[in-house]
């Protein structure tokens, strides 16, 4: 018999253990073809390439993209090797030299790709055509995206899967090498190891990896906190020690703490299990050891897909609040340079409405409001920093909830940014500078809301919102006066949406294109081009909509990578473990009972790794997320919600795998 | 008292044009107390009728009784919790599970349903008494010799007092001293606990223990032996020639 007569007849003999891997390596295709497909599109390259961001965001996600393909291969051809291991012995005990078997399986392998890969190129090609229409969606553009078969896509991942493909064959000659006879004969019946004793050291590991987790928890919490050595530096290493002892108490607790608890139960029945204990409690038991690598990888893996969905949906999900905090109103004009512009609006008979709002620019002393003492010392030797002050009467039209009497005092631009980093004690006294008179002023509350855009109050600072009668006071004193560049601010609002667009282009003609000068004569340039609303909205709709595709076919990617490779494990598991079923049912027990085990096998099995993951998920979101958004909860639940929802599917499928052994293992 | 009743018990295997009859319409009795052995040549069909009686396969045709209760008429989950209470099952492959200890897998039948723990604990203890494996009950079963496996199945099988045991070929996998080890555990227990065995065996030593030896040929009952009072070494000769006068040759397999 002829090599290649061998390949093939094997081929079809083995076909059910082929399909697995056959399904995983189409998938990784087609994935990455439609990625690239999309990357190399000309109608989303024009889209996109306004801005620099969104090429590198693309690029950084099919190098990521890469290593997810790669990471999902090398274990499927892994367990793919530990399927077949009887054969691989079969050819050595016939005398089949080891080189011989390896360019065997090379063949296969061979086959099996270029098969996959026209597969897999033509499903994401269909593939590409949906996640284009996604995007679109999630940037607010209506249109129609041709797609073009792109060969620049085509040469990419002809390129990648050839990388990966010789990487796949040394790992193939490596384990038929390393591999004794033995060995290959043992690796599907005996791979785990007896069960032993707990000795002390492995309680005493299983409780330190619960702690290493607690611990990273906590630092996580306090990882934006103010102290006097806070820098960059210390922020890192924070960062790496969250990481470093959440990932080993991970692998801690699969490894030692889970076999802990469960020897705990298991040994409390002195013997007498239930059938669900000996379906659920002893299989995982009896794996833990091999299983702890993989299971910890898969938790890490899903909570850093759930961080990183969380993080740009919340990022996403905020955009509006985000703009109407930075940019309060359509559009801005400053120190009443506003007479062309208000004309031509009238001309035109494009209705609008105007907020007008008097400017000081007064040195204020914020450290006595300041909660935390490491944030006071960060602004020792500097207390006083010069802060925009606005007029109750003026606020009053924007935010109507705000009165004040005298000597209070109250801030705006609060955001979630500060609420972290410096939290005020409402009540205490600031002081405010006017020459060198000090006053006091009494904290009476806070608001995230800014009536004054960005480029007013020097790139998002607190404001501060004054009683009429003491600001008036103030802005006698030339001095002051002097100082402040922006001595007033008009927000337009165009009450009819339908005429924006005639108004951001007289807007545009009459201030030239934005652009006002202050009165400040220190070390900021004058000019200031001021923006729109409506444009940067859209803008930033691009720009994150972008990310938040991006980062979430990432996020599908290690969803269906993480999600099969839990499947591909619980298929193997529910062959090796055939046999017993066939006992129990055997014996007497009914299909029905044998699953009741199975299912909560499955629950463990896929629960755990995700609740582990999406709580170091939670985390890690709680720790950062006010640098991405300003909303927590909703953004986080839907990503979580739809995560669990997608991640359920494999177990569901895993169930249905089960069922079927355990009701092909007998005849009736 | 009569235990199993079969009667015209045929099984045919295959679609209507390659179908193989591989029993012919069988006639079979057990009383209570009884150890039955079957023997016969391969493909005699030894193995089937043992599946068949213990409702792991269908009949095509006929009917079974166990303890007054008809197999054909119950329901599939009927059948499997019948099973689990009234039947003990001994295979040549032991059928241990791997991950459970030896005390584990004694008590997995029981793991189902009510079972009084204290009284689970006392049988299982005697159980593992009688057949030598009480310093065993910790282990698992990778860490067992193949006989203490098959004593341990042995316990397993007898843990809820079944109407009747059935055992296929399980010397089969053993040495000769384990065999006969084996042997004398389950004639013992035959013989202080009263249980009723039937086995599923193609040699004529683990025969030689049974109070009775059905022989089959061709899927039909072709004659049988009762030990009566003979000894077990006479007994043993009349087997060895029977067998010879079946099969031709008398090891065969």
């Amino acid at each position: 018999m002829k090599i290649s007569t061998l390949i093939l007849r094997s081929m079809r003999k083995n076909i059910k253990h082929y399909y697995l891997y056959f399904f995983a390596l189409i998938f990784s295709a087609a994935l990455y073809f439609s990625f690239v497909t999309l990357q190399h599109n000309d109608a989303i390259d024009q889209l996109t390439q306004s801005s620099i961001k969104a090429g590198a965001g693309f690029k950084v996600g099919a190098v990521m993209l890469v290593i997810i393909v790669f990471f999902f291969v090398f274990y499927a051809n892994q367990l793919f090797l530990k399927r077949r291991s009887k054969e691989i012995g079969l050819y050595q005990i016939v005398g089949m030299p080891k080189s011989t078997i390896s360019y065997i399986l090379a063949l296969e392998n061979l086959l099996l790709w270029v098969a996959a890969l026209v597969a897999g190129i033509l499903i994401g090609f269909l593939f590409s055509r949906f996640f284009a229409l996604i995007f679109l969606k999630i940037i607010h553009v209506d249109g129609l995206v041709m797609l073009d078969f792109s060969f620049i896509a085509l040469v990419q991942t002809l390129i990648v899967f050839a990388g990966l493909f010789i990487i796949v064959l040394i790992q193939t000659t490596w384990v038929v090498n390393r591999s004794t006879l033995l060995q290959l004969f043992h690796t599907t019946s005996n791979s785990e190891q007896k069960m032993k004793k707990m000795n002390p050291i492995q309680l005493i590991l299983g409780a330190v990896g619960l702690a290493a987790i607690v611990y990273g928890y906590y630092l996580s919490t306090t990882i934006f906190n103010i102290n006097e050595s806070a820098n960059e530096n210390t922020l890192f290493i924070k960062m790496g020690v969250v990481l470093a002892s959440v990932i080993i108490g991970t692998y801690f607790v699969f490894r030692f703490s889970i076999a802990l608890i469960m020897n705990a139960i298991r040994s409390s029945k002195n013997g007498h299990l239930s059938l669900k204990d000996v379906l659920a409690v002893s299989p995982i038991m009896h794996r833990m050891k091999s299983n702890a690598l993989s299971l910890s990888i898969i938790t890490v893996l899903t909570a850093l897909a759930l961080t990183v969905l969380s993080l740009s949906s919340i990022t996403y999900y905020s955009i509006g609040a985000q703009i109407e905090q930075y940019t309060p109103y359509d559009m801005s004009v400053a120190n009443d340079e506003d007479s062309a512009f208000e004309k031509s609006l009238q001309a035109k008979e494009i209705n609008y409405k105007t907020d007008h709002y008097e400017l000081l620019n007064v040195p204020i002393d914020f450290t006595p409001v300041m909660k935390n003492e490491e944030a006071k010392q960060a602004s020792k030797g500097n207390q006083y920093s010069d802060t925009i002050v606005l007029k109750e009467s003026d606020v009053k039209k924007k935010l109507p909830s705000i009165s004040l009497n005298k000597n209070e005092a109250y801030i705006l631009g609060y955001n979630s940014i500060f609420q972290k980093i410096m939290p005020l004690e409402i009540g205490n006294q600031m002081k405010l500078r006017v020459n060198n008179s000090i006053k006091h002023l009494k904290l009476i509350g806070v608001e995230a809301k800014n009536s004054v855009p960005s480029e007013i109050t020097y790139g998002g600072k607190k404001t501060i919102v004054l009683s009429d009668q003491l600001f008036n006071q103030i802005k006698t004193n030339k001095q002051i006066l002097k100082q402040t560049g922006w001595r007033t601010y008009t927000g337009y609002t165009i009450t009819n949406s339908e005429q924006m667009d005639k108004a951001i282009s007289i807007y545009k003609k009459s201030t030239k294109g934005g652009i006002f000068t202050s009165h400040s004569k220190g070390d900021f340039a004058p000019e200031e081009q001021f923006s729109i609303k409506s444009e940067t909205y859209k803008h930033s709709l691009e720009n994150i909509g972008l990310l938040i595709f991006v980062t979430g076919f990432l996020g599908l990617a290690f969803l269906l990578a993480t999600g099969s490779i839990l499947y591909f494990k619980q298929m193997t598991e529910a062959e090796e473990e055939r046999e017993s079923f066939k006992t129990l049912r055997k014996i007497g027990f009914t299909t029905d009972e044998i699953m009741k085990g199975i299912r909560r096998k499955q629950l463990f099995s896929f629960g755990i790794p995700l609740v582990v993951g999406v709580c170091h998920s939670y985390f890690a979101v709680k720790s950062g997320w006010m640098l991405f958004g300003t909303e927590l909860v909703i953004p986080l639940v839907v990503t979580i919600g739809i995560y669990i929802v997608l991640y359920s599917i494999f177990a569901i499928l895993s169930t249905k795998y089960y069922r079927k052994i355990v009701n092909d293992s007998l005849p009736q | 008292m009569e235990i199993l009743k079969g009667r015209k018990i045929k099984k045919i295997y295959g679609k209507k044009q390659s179908a193989q009859e591989v029993l012919k319409g069988i006639d079979l009795d057990v009383e209570a107390g009884e150890y039955v052995g079957i023997m016969g040549p391969s493909g005699s069909g030894k193995t089937t009728l043992l599946n068949v009686l213990c409702s792991i396969d269908n009949p095509t045709q006929g009917t079974i009784e166990i303890n007054g209760q008809m197999l054909q008429k119950m329901k599939s989950k009927q059948l499997a919790s019948f099973r689990r209470t009234e039947m003990g099952f001994i295979f040549q492959d032991y059928n241990l599970l791997d991950t459970l200890t030896v005390k584990e897998n004694i008590l997995l039948p029981l793991a189902v349903g009510k079972t009084n723990e204290k009284e689970a604990e006392n049988r299982c203890q005697e159980l593992a008494k009688q057949l030598g494996i009480v310093d065993l009950l910790k282990k698992y079963p990778n860490e067992l010799s193949g006989g203490q496996k098959q004593r341990t199945a042995a316990a397993r099988a007898l843990i809820i007092k079944p109407s009747i045991v059935f055992a296929d070929e399980p010397t089969g996998a053993l040495d000769s001293k384990a065999a006969s080890s084996l042997l004398e555990n389950l004639a013992s227990l035959n013989k202080t606990n009263g249980a009723t065995i039937m086995m599923v065996t193609h040699d004529p030593v683990a025969a030689s223990y049974c109070s009775r030896v059905l022989f089959l040929k061709d899927g039909q009952i072709y004659t049988q032996l009762y030990k009566g009072d003979k000894k077990r070494t006479q007994f043993f000769q009349d087997i060895m020639h029977t067998q010879g006068v079946l099969g031709g040759d008398g090891y065969e397999d």
